[in-house]
């Protein structure tokens, strides 16, 4: 009995350095942009309270309504594909096949690569007068190339494909772990009872992995919505705006205009969008289980 | 008890000694001599003057520890070290149009007339007038400018003379140049300028005030960016790039620009003349034999072009070691020092330096023509003068971009005048004081 009531409360002081370091390095500067949000501050002098004036005048501003709705669509856009490709990627990458470990490796690069070195080479490939992009369609014969950063109306666009290029391998990862870990008896079943290979996939394969396909969604989700460093490398949040997410521009606000107060105010609301997604995809999952 | 009270202690002793660890790594042992450190741009001067550091530690005894960081990551060092009153921060390179004004406000920066006035050799009146200008707020000396830039007329020579044609001397004669000399099919463009918003801003005032208009009014406090004279040039400005630009002009800054003239996209290209190392570079520009350069031609109002000093040495108000410092930057921008730096193609801000032969011989001729020939121009600030002078570029380049979009003439007025209540706002925020 004496043993293992020591044991019981060892494992808190084991956890204890870890929750001090969570503490510290998470909920105090959460804390801190919470109240620097009530403020205008411009790093010289003292902070001026102006309790919600950051609130009001952030959803009357337009450009902040506008890069909420273009973090959101970014986001659902690149996270639909980076999961459909992932996906088939991973069931494509499940079987065996000669050079699998070579495909495989060469497959999860783009995710290990740094973010900013991606986006200065991706400047140079969407260059609209000497990048590979449009030489090899225009190679292909067509006619009117897209600008892609240089383009209000491709910018956006454009950074979802690098985002895309670059996560889709995590998605496969995580679905190919949760490939592997599947039970083989229903699929050996569904062989004995003669069912076709797309209706294992539908029927039992998918729905099996639609649990990890969830959390490998929400991880991703997460990330896509905080996008910074490939927009900031490559396009600052331009041509006009078109590829501003709310990340870069409070990032702009703080650091450019050194109007922190807004700054912070406008990653609050972010804070609280980002919380209320990965809640609501996390309910998801709990909904989706598989009995059998 | 005794058993989880000895796992709590050894938990604790190895938490604290990694951050003790950690903490202590940081502790050197403090020179003795005097060491000033020098926050500086990774900028040809910088390339310049670290060449040069050895004379100076031998003459004066003061050791040099001098960091470039590229422009964006220095600023904001800067201002991080600023705010958190750093005293090992001797010596900046700051740009006076762009912050200036907002250091003055939150005294950053360290007022240099008693020091000037301590030193009746170093001869402040050498500098240019319009270059001094930009360093001086209320009559006081905030920092001491480094070069002067300005905008020149970069353009194909080879072209222009197989078709016998001159440099433009009126925007007029620019437009019909670009026209003629157009020609998408081959990949060659009339024109190329900056297109990116916020950087466009200070290549776009050139034009602003080429039609008389300007930012604001001579007091500064009224935004004037949506008169019909700056409705005109924004159009000016907008048509040249949208029709004799190149595809994605939209997100070019000079960088950019730079490339496509000097891969030999470009007929006439537009920007400052400090640039001109890349163009007729033998190993980095394509054209380098066959570009010459002309002043920026006239608008109907004259010449707009603008002297500015956009760096500058300043001593941040925190600093513990400001003698040394200001020996620094007497000897970097002692007269001796502009006339080395003029023959390695920084353009002095000093008169004596550029009245000198020798400092402009191994500087391409038309250049040095183009360069005097703007020196007549009476403006030495190319950005809006208020505090918030980011924001303030990101809201006129908006009209910039709009322009080059093509937009119709409406619209084109119900964006500048958006952008000026906008602009107006930040500077009846500015001004209030």
């Amino acid at each position: 009995m004496h043993m293992l009531t020591s044991e019981r409360r060892s494992k808190y002081y084991f956890v204890l350095p870890a929750l001090v370091f969570v503490g510290i390095m998470v909920i105090i500067p959460v804390a801190y942009t919470l109240l620097l949000s009530f403020t205008k501050w411009s790093m010289a002098g003292k902070p001026t309270i102006v309790f919600l004036r950051n609130y009001l005048a952030m959803f009357s501003d337009s450009r902040f309504l506008n890069a909420l709705y273009r973090t959101i669509l970014f986001s659902a856009a690149a996270l639909f594909f980076e999961v459909v490709l992932g996906t088939a990627i991973a069931l494509f990458l499940n079987r065996d096949f000669i050079g699998k470990p070579l495909v495989k490796t060469l497959f999860l690069l783009p995710m290990v690569a740094t973010p900013v070195s991606i986006g200065l080479v991706w400047m140079l490939i969407y260059e609209p007068t000497f990048g590979i992009a449009n030489t090899l369609l225009g190679l292909i014969g067509m006619k009117n190339l897209p600008l892609w950063l240089g383009s209000p109306d491709t910018a956006l666009t454009a950074l979802a494909i690098i985002d895309i290029w670059q996560w889709t391998p995590m998605i496969s990862l995580i679905v190919m772990a949760g490939l592997a870990a599947l039970p083989t008896e229903p699929i050996e079943s569904a062989h004995v009872d003669g069912a076709k290979a797309y209706q294992i996939l539908a029927r039992i394969t998918l729905p099996m992995i639609t649990p990890t396909v969830v959390v490998a969604s929400l991880l991703r989700l997460i990330d896509a919505l905080k996008t910074f460093d490939i927009i900031y490398a490559t396009t600052g949040g331009g041509p006009t705006f078109s590829s501003e997410t709310l990340n870069v521009l409070a990032f702009i606000n703080a650091f450019q205009y050194f109007d922190l107060g807004y700054a912070s105010a406008m990653l609050v609301v972010f804070f609280i969008l980002v919380l209320l997604l990965s809640l609501s995809l996390g309910r998801l999952r709990s909904r989706v289980r598989i009995d059998f | 008890m005794k058993k989880s009270l000895t796992i709590l202690l050894m938990v604790l002793i190895i938490s604290a000694s990694i951050v003790f660890a950690a903490g202590s790594a940081e502790q050197a042992p403090q020179k003795s001599d005097v060491t000033i450190r020098v926050l500086a741009g990774s900028i040809p001067w910088t390339d310049f003057i670290k060449t040069k550091l050895p004379e100076f530690t031998a003459a004066t005894g003061i050791k040099v520890e001098l960091e470039a960081y590229p422009e964006d990551v220095l600023r904001n060092k800067a201002v991080v070290e600023l705010t958190a009153r750093s005293k090992d921060f001797d010596v900046y390179t700051t740009s006076p149009p762009q912050e200036m004004l907002m250091f003055a406000n939150n005294s950053w920066s360290t007022k240099l007339d008693s020091f000037i006035a301590a030193s009746p050799e170093y001869d402040i009146n050498d500098f240019m007038p319009g270059a001094i200008a930009g360093s001086r707020t209320n009559g006081e000396t905030h920092s001491i400018p480094l070069f002067t830039e300005r905008p020149v007329l970069y353009y194909r020579a080879d072209i222009f003379a197989a078709k016998g044609l001159k440099p433009p001397k009126t925007f007029a004669e620019m437009e019909a140049l670009a026209a003629q000399l157009h020609d998408p099919a081959n990949k060659f463009y009339g024109f190329v300028e900056r297109g990116a918003g916020n950087a466009a801003v200070t290549q776009f005032v050139t034009f602003l005030r080429g039609y008389g208009a300007d930012y604001q009014s001579a007091d500064y406090k009224t935004a004037t960016i949506n008169t019909p004279q700056a409705l005109t040039a924004f159009r000016y400005y907008g048509e040249m790039l949208r029709k004799y630009g190149p595809p994605g002009v939209l997100s070019m800054n000079w960088g950019e620009t730079s490339n496509i003239f000097t891969e030999g996209l470009a007929a006439m290209r537009i920007d400052n003349d400090s640039q001109y190392g890349r163009a007729v570079d033998k190993t980095k520009s394509a054209v380098w034999d066959k570009v010459e350069f002309a002043v920026v031609p006239d608008g109907p109002a004259g010449l707009s072009v603008c002297n500015v000093a956009p760096w500058a040495l300043m001593i941040p108000s925190f600093s513990t070691r400001k003698d040394a410092a200001w020996a620094f930057i007497k000897w970097a921008t002692s007269k001796e020092m502009a006339l080395l730096a003029m023959q390695a193609g920084q353009f002095g801000a000093r008169q004596s330096a550029w009245n000198n032969p020798a400092a402009t011989e191994n500087l391409p001729a038309s250049l040095v023509q183009a360069v005097k020939d703007s020196m007549g121009a009476k403006y030495s600030i190319e950005r809006p003068v208020t505090i918030q002078v980011g924001k303030s570029r990101d809201i006129i380049g908006t009209v910039i971009q709009a322009a080059i979009q093509g937009v119709s003439d409406a619209e084109l007025k119900a964006i500048a005048d958006k952008a000026n209540a906008d602009f107006q706002k930040i500077l009846d925020e500015d001004y209030k004081k």
